[in-house]
């Protein structure tokens, strides 16, 4: 246990630290920051978070029949206030728009008057609000309809079946919170792996170059203090991956998506739809998961290349291409879009097993080589 | 000349940047088919410059149409025979019979098909003269100006001093206007987006990997002789610390080797995938290579192919200037290992330096004029690129400053090295 | 000739040598000193690695500081502890160092092939260096030492890892190289040098000690150094009076040499012997020698 701390000593050097803070840092401006600083971005991003919000606190985490005709009503008064609005307005009035209807279908309409007063209209908050909830009693009403058409592939006929039936389907999750989410923590995802790979590739090669391995080997411990320094490359990794992840919640949390965790992710107004009817909270957790899962492979597959590589170069060389590759995993499947629908259902976990079965079975080489090797 | 050969040898006798060179290789090809679907089209306005040539002028209209009406006539004539019926338009035909085009067992033969297919592809280019010609002469710089200073939020000084480039900017595009230089046929950009997918995508990716073979190749040779503690041998011998000096030189030589290997080759796969070759010397400022709000406008007349040579030849002196900074890094941090992450943090602080700067100030523009905001949008370069970079030497003198610091930087080094203790 | 003058170095305000001052000419010089009395450090500058904190090193009247390629020309140096490419043959390695030393591909071709001739690898002369024994190593290092056959040749612990024939090989080459240059040899075991070297030098606390011929030397503690048998029970008070310079088991006794400074302290039973260098070492590093 005392060789394990050790290690982990020196894996977390302060130079190295210093080195992962600013360059987490860099990387958390570059690609992270933006999906909580410009949360939501924009409009009707904006309409579509706060009229998700006061959907909740008026009908729950799911809205019935009864409660959309509320809705509606809301919508309709909402409607009068605009046509109210836009009957008071002398310029409306000139290019012949006096009611929302009119508003509406001069939408794409090339006369000068109508233009000028839709480009205008954009600074009037009403009119982003009509229209996020125009689609939300869109989607709403043809609910059933709008799911059947856009997954009509057979691979999943099955499964949104079951959604049209199942009761998740009212739940209210606009897009742009799962969108934004997936966004943030496949990001995320990438900056634990390249730390943690940053981290680690020195575990054997430093004491390998400084052949500090010679007497290593020779002690007590022997050859042993190979499973200490995976054991300690996997605690590091433990410790990085929640340091990082503990890091981007509480960054995550300036977001205030907290009363939409109990939605199910399978909504109404989510754009994708996945294999599993859980809510977003476990939706999170199951990422997070996968996050450790795949840290922990990460770990050991950098441990395999220190052990092997005979430089920092070739070290590097070789990581770089691996971390591609499960990058781009991360982003197209196993992080980003974990269990959408489009994809087959088992592909994700298959994509896991692959990966921690490949880097177990790498490991245990290492291992194996090592205990029989000649060092020279 | 003997010890640089030995110096490079060292780096290219090493597995890792042989394999990571395949790699890179293999992963540009990979991309560059995965959009090779267009090709086939690409083809056919080579044969269309073959038969009327690529400049806009009258002759060439008045062969372009009568081109344009041979292939319609043809179209309508297998129309008629199968469907009893003509167009007025090849796509007014597709239109209609989009089912036939798309199946197999539809009434066309495949040979009509991929006929009326090519003839289709004519036809847009001979309608879109027209559309561009006359959305470009529409183009008002001073709108531009003023829109993208807005979106850049830029206010005070900056703001001026924008205004100020675009309006030099202006001068060279009246001379584009009058010169007739956007008057030319290219691949509709709007489509195709091959002057991005070329310049952005695909020179984007090479620059990057050649920077991370050769941040490692330098810090793996400059301190070669630390980390297999030969220093003392080496360094007491006759060509002493001068060594260091070989050892740069072997970087700067590796640096070349693997960007012609890299782009050489990357380059070849395209252009055997794409059809240029009738389009060499199209000026780059064609009103077809117009892909998002506006068309790629350049300080200079330049065709296809001269641009082509200046980005290659920005590669270079690029991929140069970051040998020397690994070499600099190198240099100063001894351990090996970081000096690739240190260079990643640099880069990735020079990225987002632009951002970090005062929008009402002037030093917004100081902070673009680096390596590292040049190579970030390749597809750009010697062309009106925003305001923060819409200045007609910017390249020569990003270059040329960062080229003339990092020689004194790394003669510095070299100086320091000499009288610096060897432990 | 070599001329060390008033050299010292710091690191910061600890000090590794003091006011140094040493001439060489042609011969061979032992360079003897515990360990961290410095004899690295002047090796390193000496070998041009570092530089003098104060003072000067002359090679014929010029700085070797500015002498630079001139001065490391004629300079031959075996570090005590230096790395190898694994994956280079000797012959490989060699030439890579001769361009170093900018010795003409042809010329280089041929002195390899005599030198590994000389410290006997030749047969393995295209095997890669990987599996190499440290002997082995070690030979290739003094081939490497004498590629551009050096005028100023400086050897730090030479024979470490040799085997006695080797160890005798390597102090005939010795022997015959020393007549026209200047051969540095630093170690610990004295006895490699005692007979081959024209001059010592021993340095102690950061300063020379002596510099002087072995003999010369010798003298120092010249009556001083007796040799008799005692008995084991009485041996730790003995060694609590005296230095002990060696002792060995005779039977039921033992076999003492030791220093005995006192004259009146003289007994009958000892028996005076004639110093040697290593006596010498001992003496002056005695520090921890006396049994408290």
């Amino acid at each position: 246990m005392k060789v394990i701390f050790n290690e982990i000593k020196k894996i977390f050097n302060l130079k190295m630290v210093a080195i992962l803070l600013l360059g987490s840092l860099i990387i958390y401006e570059l690609f992270i920051s933006f999906y909580i600083d410009y949360f939501p971005n924009g409009r009707p991003a904006l309409d579509s978070y706060n009229i998700g919000c006061n959907m909740i606190k008026k009908y729950g985490n799911s809205m019935d029949e009864k409660e959309f005709a509320d809705f509606k009503q809301m919508y309709n008064k909402k409607v009068e206030e605009a046509n109210k609005y836009l009957s008071s307005r002398e310029d409306c009035k000139k290019a012949n728009i006096r009611t929302y209807e009119d508003f509406k279908n001069t939408m794409d309409s090339s006369d000068k008057n109508s233009c000028e007063i839709h480009n205008e209209m954009m600074n009037e908050d009403i009119f982003w609000e009509l229209q996020e909830m125009e689609r939300i009693v869109d989607h709403y009403e043809h609910r059933d309809e709008i799911v059947k058409k856009s997954y009509s592939n057979k691979n999943y006929k099955e499964k949104v079946e079951a959604i049209v039936n199942g009761e998740g389907l009212t739940d209210i999750l606009p897009e742009i919170i799962q969108d934004d989410y997936n966004d943030a923590i496949g990001h995320v995802a990438i900056l634990i792996l390249v730390g943690i790979v940053f981290m680690l590739l020195p575990l054997f090669l430093r004491d390998n170059k400084n052949k500090v391995n010679y007497i290593q080997y020779t002690s007590k411990r022997g050859r042993n203090i190979f499973k200490d320094k995976v054991a300690a490359g996997l605690i590091s990794a433990f410790i990085i991956t929640t340091v990082q992840l503990s890091a981007f919640f509480i960054l995550y949390s300036k977001n205030n998506v907290s009363m939409f965790f109990n939605s199910n992710i399978n909504s109404f107004l989510n754009r994708h739809l996945y294999w599993y009817d859980m809510t977003f909270i476990q939706y999170i957790i199951m990422t997070v998961a996968g996050i450790y899962v795949l840290s922990f492979a990460v770990t050991l597959i950098a441990a395999f290349v220190s052990s092997k590589a005979s430089n920092y170069m070739t070290a590097i060389g070789i990581s770089v291409p691996i971390l591609f590759a499960i990058g781009w995993l991360s982003d197209s499947l196993l992080i980003n879009q974990l269990e959408v629908i489009y994809i087959p259902k088992m592909l994700a976990p298959i994509g896991y097993i692959v990966l921690i079965t490949i880097s177990i079975v790498l490991i245990a080489m290492g291992w194996r080589k090592e205990k029989g090797t000649d060092i020279l | 000349m003997n010890i640089k050969k030995y110096e490079i040898k060292k780096i290219l006798s090493s597995p890792i940047v042989i394999v990571l060179m395949a790699i890179f290789i293999a992963f540009n090809c990979l991309i560059i088919s995965e959009n090779s679907y267009c090709g086939k089209e690409l083809k056919v306005l080579n044969k269309i410059v073959d038969k009327v040539g690529y400049k806009i002028d009258d002759e060439m209209l008045s062969n372009f149409s009568e081109l344009y009406n041979e292939k319609l006539n043809k179209v309508n004539e297998i129309s008629s025979k199968k469907y009893n019926k003509t167009y007025k338009s090849i796509g007014e035909f597709l239109d209609e019979n989009q089912f036939d085009m798309e199946n197999k067992n539809g009434k066309l033969s495949k040979e009509e098909k991929q006929f009326i297919k090519e003839a289709k592809v004519i036809e847009s280019y001979y309608i879109l003269i027209d559309k561009f010609q006359s959305a470009y002469e529409k183009i008002d710089i001073r709108k531009l100006a003023e829109y993208s200073i807005k979106s850049y939020n830029l206010s005070g000084k900056a703001a001026e001093t924008a205004r100020k480039q675009y309006g030099k900017f202006e001068h060279r595009f009246n001379e584009l206007k009058n010169n007739g230089e956007y008057k030319n046929l290219f691949f509709i950009g709007e489509t195709y987006k091959m002057h991005s997918f070329l310049f952005k995508d695909i020179f984007t990716k090479i620059i990057y990997e050649i920077m991370i073979i050769m941040v490692l190749a330098t810090a793996y040779i400059i301190n070669y002789e630390f980390d297999n503690k030969t220093h003392l041998i080496a360094y007491s011998s006759k060509r002493g610390r001068h060594l260091i000096k070989d050892k740069l030189f072997a970087a700067i030589a590796v640096s070349l080797i693997v960007t012609t290997i890299i782009m050489g080759i990357t380059l070849g796969v395209y252009f055997i995938v794409f059809d240029y070759s009738s389009l060499l010397n199209v000026p780059i400022s064609s009103c077809f290579n117009w892909e998002y709000g506006e068309p790629y406008m350049s300080w200079w007349n330049m065709s296809f192919i001269n641009y082509l040579f200046f980005i290659i030849v920005i590669v270079y002196l690029c991929e140069l200037i970051f040998t020397m900074i690994a070499f600099v890094i190198s240099k100063s941090v001894k351990n090996s290992y970081v000096v690739f992450f240190i260079f990643a943090i640099i880069l990735g602080i020079g990225i987002m330096l632009p951002s970090y700067m005062p929008s009402s100030s002037r030093l917004i523009f100081a902070s673009t004029f680096t390596p590292f905001t040049l190579i970030f949008n390749p597809s750009l370069r010697f062309m009106e690129s925003g305001p923060l970079t819409t200045f007609k030497y910017y390249e020569v003198i990003t270059i040329g400053a960062w080229s003339a610091a990092l020689v004194v930087l790394s003669t510095i080094c070299i100086k320091k090295f000499k009288t610096q203790n060897i432990d | 000739m070599l001329l060390v003058n008033n050299l010292s170095k710091y690191y910061g305000k600890f000090c590794a040598l003091k006011d140094i001052n040493l001439e060489f000419d042609n011969g061979i010089y032992g360079l003897i000193a515990p360990n961290g009395a410095g004899k690295t450090t002047l090796i390193k500058m000496l070998t041009t690695l570092i530089f003098p904190t104060k003072g000067e090193i002359l090679y014929n009247g010029t700085n070797i500081v500015d002498m630079d390629d001139e001065y490391r020309d004629i300079l031959g140096y075996l570090p005590q502890d230096f790395g190898y490419y694994k994956n280079y043959t000797p012959t490989q390695f060699l030439m890579y160092l001769s361009a170093l030393k900018g010795i003409d591909k042809n010329k280089a071709e041929k002195k390899i092939k005599e030198l590994l001739e000389l410290v006997a690898i030749d047969d393995v002369a295209d095997k890669k260096m990987k599996k190499f024994s440290g002997g082995m190593i070690q030979r290739v290092g003094i081939a490497q030492a004498l590629l551009n056959d050096p005028k100023i040749l400086i050897l730090d612990e030479p024979t470490a890892g040799l085997d006695p024939k080797e160890r005798m090989r390597f102090k005939n080459i010795i022997s015959e190289l020393s007549r026209d240059r200047i051969i540095i040899i630093s170690t610990h075991i004295v006895s490699d040098i005692e007979f081959i070297a024209n001059e010592i030098v021993m340095i102690k606390d950061h300063r020379i000690l002596y510099k002087d011929s072995t003999s010369n030397i010798c003298k120092s503690i010249e009556d001083k150094v007796y040799e008799t048998e005692i008995q084991f029970n009485d041996s730790h008070d003995f060694k609590k009076k005296y230095i002990s310079l060696s002792e060995r088991q005779e039977g039921e006794n033992m076999k003492i040499r030791f220093i005995c400074e006192n004259k009146k302290e003289i007994k009958s039973t000892w028996a005076k012997v004639n110093p040697n260098l290593e006596d010498v070492f001992l003496y002056e590093y005695n520090d921890n020698l006396k049994e408290k």
